[in-house]
């Protein structure tokens, strides 16, 4: 049985010539490509089955995802922000200092997923207000989708964040989750407001309800507030029940109360309560009888009003509130699994509920996990396992975290690797992902279509900040390519130079060389003119770099300088046969100048270089037509002459000075 | 058999769809190493040659000099210029290059006895290299020189015939991290798969110049289809994909120390296999059969390999799941 047809995601592809022959290759960084194969038996002669005309289609797939919009685009160049500052202040900061450095890098991935909600929203207002322009409704439905990941990412993010990063004393985790019950489910302040504004607040249909809905998130004095615009809010029942709410203690951190004596008060308050509901003191009114009972922690009441609160994980802290103030981590499993229990015939299980639970059940590998199921990119994934791991990296107890990290930030960044303006963005998670980063970040850089010399320079500038050498080679090996197959020599030369590669250089400077010889041009002499050190990479560059000094030296005048140079640049032997013809005309001119320049052992050099070279021109058959070897059979009796000329001049010169 | 529950949702989308002018079947697509440049072949006898850009794709050349199918195409690493190899039925294998704009046969290799199934180029760092894989039983190996092309065989490397060819990675031998170090020469390696059932690694021996049989790797119950030797990720390790006649798809894993070859069998399929190709990073593969499906496969951190998605023809999509 083919244990994919179970978990694997599946999307069809509508042609019907794919028909039992769909052949799929991957190609680039993620794309894949479908084409309908036939398959080919080795011994068959295959007749040929073009009847009909039929056309035969290529489908090139792409993996998306709402990480590829427009919106998502701030939140990826400013998470690679955080999370590179991240690693930085976290390998600085002294050990104590670790936690307050991790809430802040918490904070701010949560502030960007929050702008990235802000700035979808406002999209998709934009959009509503321009409905005639026809956008279409997938648009906006994507865009409602996002706001909804995006509002789960933070809400799972900052319950994270509560739960195992910002941990302070015991008494604090149930202000935390209050606060962030307060913060995702921010209705009661909305009907609060539109209930104190009614004419007759006591008398809107909600006016209960937001009352109880905010003494459930903990927001007494808005219950308070609500209660006083209430006709009887000066008779005794209201006034007592105001005190009770003015006066539940909420525990301080840095109250200086011990947690002890917080659960005493907490529980003598608790007491008081109790004693007034059943004193009477509200029975006249059944809603100020239910608001006491909830004081007291009375279960059937809480789960009486379920409704005003959504979520099992409303319901738990609600609970919580009233019935366990100095909860602590451990007992979040039990609470939660108690509220889903509760909640049972309200709701269905969906996935955001299983990492939460994951997370109450204080599993940070199963929340992960979890997240990994439904997100179909590996954003959040991966900079949460980040902080995680940097969590509890100094305790040194997970194990599992580790292999993880790296695994979701290679998966994270090839994906952003594969995508044309993101690739510099993979980069920098791939210097943190070890030896399987490297190779990933190698080839990359080395897979960048290159459409410029510019694009080239950054790809290079990039590679050598973290030595790859073998790419930089590889990029300069195929951009000497390029230079060639457009002419441009001068370039070719350059980049072969670059990529040490003697073979391509060599090859390059001979066509400069032969090109010289047809035209008289020098292609790229500033260039060649500053080869420095690097000539030497190939016989014939250095001997072309050495020519060009010649050509400078003689322009300057510096004529003895020129001719000693060209004399042992021809008995050197570096200079390739073909050119000889070329170097004995540059001869010519120095041979009669007024002063000898060449001396006598330098005239018998070239004369002998003049002697192989018309033997050889004798014997082999010409074909090359090249400019410079016609004139130079013109000239040849010229050169003999002047040659003969030069030598008895140096000699005379040479004895002369001698003397 | 337990659950096995995909590490990351891969969500794909149709971004083009080509069509390719072919009046046959294709046999082989490949995208050029940039990705800018697509090569199909066909039964047609034709390699067609088209320009990718983002989603648009343009014909600037059709070859046809092949006088059978062609079976596959290969392109060089672009530091070589444009080159394409191509083999076809028609017992020869032929490589084209780009010349300005035009592409021209630069050489033919007629030195097999039946088709020539599978060419594959070397990495650059061994050279312009070309392996080629044949019916006849044999594997060429074409090196270009200065002025020509040299070649060697390995004479009966699969008896009834081979069927593909892939090169092992230009790691130089002792160098696990991949850190791109110029200088050293590597091992040339390469992986054959045969009508014989078997998968073998053969090695160029610095010494004689002579290739020799490496490995001999057991597994399949029929024709091995298709070997793909996966781009090496920076670890020490090797793998090799093989997929066969048999319906399977075997994976080797040489971790680099001891040497041997472990075999693990990603799946069992419902149909032959006749393709398998890893993604460059060497992360994901991707095997096609005559199940009518393409799946892909990732190693997820337990070392197991799961299937990451499948695309079909004729198959419902189900739904995505939403938080």
């Amino acid at each position: 049985m083919d244990p994919s047809n179970d978990t694997a995601q599946t999307w069809t592809i509508p042609d019907s010539m794919m028909n039992g022959r769909m052949c799929g290759k991957t190609f680039s960084l993620g794309s894949i490509m479908l084409f309908p194969q036939q398959e080919h038996t080795n011994y068959t002669d295959m007749a040929s089955e073009s009847g009909a005309q039929r056309t035969v289609k290529m489908y090139q797939l792409e993996p998306s995802s709402w990480l590829w919009g427009r919106q998502a685009r701030k939140l990826i160049n400013e998470s690679v922000g955080t999370f590179l500052s991240l690693q930085t202040a976290i390998t600085e900061a002294e050990p104590d200092r670790h936690n307050a450095v991790l809430v802040k890098k918490c904070r701010e991935y949560r502030s960007i997923i929050q702008a990235c909600q802000q700035d979808t929203k406002n999209l998709q207002q934009a959009n509503e207000n321009e409905k005639q322009n026809g956008k279409e409704p997938s648009t906006q439905e994507d865009l409602i989708i996002l706001q909804d990941i995006l509002y789960k990412m933070e809400l799972i993010l900052s319950l994270v964040e509560l739960l195992f990063i910002d941990t302070m004393s015991d008494g604090h985790l149930l202000n935390q989750l209050v606060k962030w019950i307060q913060l995702h489910f921010p209705q009661h302040e909305r009907k609060k407001g539109v209930v104190l504004e009614s004419d007759r607040p006591h008398l809107h249909p909600d006016y209960w309800n937001t009352v109880y809905g905010s003494v459930l998130q903990g927001k007494l004095d808005d219950a308070r507030l609500i209660l006083s615009n209430h006709p009887s809010a000066d008779t005794d029942p209201f006034l007592s029940i105001d005190e009770l709410l003015r006066k539940m203690p909420f525990f301080q951190v840095y109250g200086g109360v011990s947690v002890g004596d917080f659960e005493a008060r907490w529980q003598h308050w608790q007491s008081e309560c109790e004693r007034r509901l059943e004193e009477g003191h509200f029975a006249s009114s059944h809603n100020l009888q239910a608001i006491c009972k909830i004081l007291c922690g009375d279960l059937e009441t809480i789960s009486k009003l379920m409704n005003l609160m959504d979520t099992w994980y409303h319901l738990m802290v609600s609970t919580l509130l009233f019935t366990k103030p100095t909860v602590k981590l451990f007992h979040l499993s039990n609470a939660s699994q108690d509220a889903i229990l509760r909640m049972q015939d309200q709701q269905v299980i969906t996935a955001l509920d299983h990492v939460l639970l994951a997370a109450m059940e204080a599993d940070m590998y199963q929340v992960i996990k979890e997240c990994q199921q439904v997100m179909d990119n590996p954003w959040f994934t991966t900079h949460l396992t980040d902080l995680l791991y940097h969590t509890v990296q100094h305790k040194g107890k997970h194990q599992v975290l580790p292999p993880l990290r790296e695994y979701l930030l290679l998966d994270y960044a090839e994906m952003l690797a594969g995508h044309s303006s993101l690739w510099q963005v993979a980069l920098l998670y791939l210097d943190h992902c070890g030896p399987r980063g490297m190779a990933m970040a190698q080839e990359a850089l080395q897979r960048l279509p290159i459409t410029s010399d510019s694009c080239a320079q950054k790809i290079i500038q990039m590679a050598s900040e973290r030595e790859f050498e073998g790419v930089v080679v590889s990029v300069c090996r195929v951009m000497g390519r390029r230079a060639l197959s457009q002419g441009r020599l001068g370039a070719a030369i350059w980049w072969g130079m670059r990529s040490k590669d003697a073979a391509f250089t060599s090859h390059v400077a001979h066509q400069i060389l032969h090109k010289y010889m047809s035209d008289g041009h020098f292609e790229s002499s500033t260039l060649l003119d500053h080869l420095g050190p690097a000539m030497l990479l190939s016989d014939t560059l250095t001997f072309l770099g050495k020519y060009r000094e010649f050509h400078v030296m003689y322009q300057e005048g510096r004529y003895e300088e020129a001719a000693a140079l060209l004399v042992s640049l021809i008995s050197s032997k570096l200079a390739p046969e073909y050119f000889w013809p070329v170097l004995l005309l540059d001869a010519l001119p120095l041979l009669k100048a007024k002063e000898p320049v060449i001396s006598s052992e330098q005239t018998y050099e070239l004369m002998y270089i003049l002697d192989t070279l018309t033997n050889t021109t004798r014997d082999k058959d010409q074909t090359k037509n090249e400019a410079a070897h016609v004139s130079f059979l013109d000239k040849e009796k010229e050169i003999r002459v002047a040659l003969t000329h030069n030598l008895a001049q140096a000699i005379i010169h040479e004895g002369t000075v001698e003397n | 058999m337990e659950s096995q529950r995909h590490d990351c949702l891969v969500k794909v989308s149709v971004i083009s769809n080509v069509e390719t002018g072919h009046d046959d079947m294709i046999h082989d697509a490949q995208m050029d190493f940039f990705g800018t440049r697509l090569a199909t072949c066909s039964s047609d006898r034709s390699v067609k040659i088209f320009e990718v850009k983002g989603s648009t794709h343009t014909l600037v050349a059709n070859l046809r000099e092949h006088e059978g199918p062609v079976w596959q195409v290969a392109w060089a690493h672009p530091m070589f210029g444009n080159i394409l190899a191509s083999c076809s039925y028609d017992r020869k294998v032929i490589i084209w290059q780009e010349d300005g704009h035009k592409w021209k046969k630069i050489h033919e290799h007629a030195n097999h006895d039946s088709s020539v199934n599978s060419v594959c180029w070397a990495p650059h760092e061994h050279g312009l290299v070309l392996a080629c894989a044949s019916a006849d039983g044999s594997v060429s190996i074409l090196t270009s020189t200065a002025h020509t092309w040299e070649f060697k065989k390995i004479t009966n490397a699969h008896s009834i015939g081979c069927n593909s060819v892939s090169w092992a990675p230009a790691v130089a031998s002792g160098s696990a991290d991949g850190s791109g170090r110029v200088g050293a020469t590597p091992v040339q390696r390469i992986v054959t798969g045969g009508c014989d059932t078997y998968v073998k690694i053969w090695r160029l021996d610095g010494a004689s110049g002579d290739w020799v049989e490496e490995s001999k790797m057991e597994g399949h119950s029929d024709w091995v289809r298709d070997v793909a030797w996966a781009p090496s990720i920076g670890l020490p390790r090797s793998i090799i994909a093989s997929c066969s006649q048999d319906r399977r798809v075997i994976i080797w894993v040489n971790d680099g120390v001891t040497g041997v070859w472990q075999p693990r069998e990603l799946n069992t399929f419902d149909d032959v296999i006749w393709h398998v190709s890893w993604s460059v990073t060497g992360n994901i593969l991707a095997v096609s059969g005559g199940d009518n499906k393409v799946s892909l496969w990732k190693e997820n951190l337990d070392g197991q390999w799961v299937c990451l998605s499948d695309s079909a023809k004729g198959q419902a999509a189900s739904e995505q799941r939403t938080l």
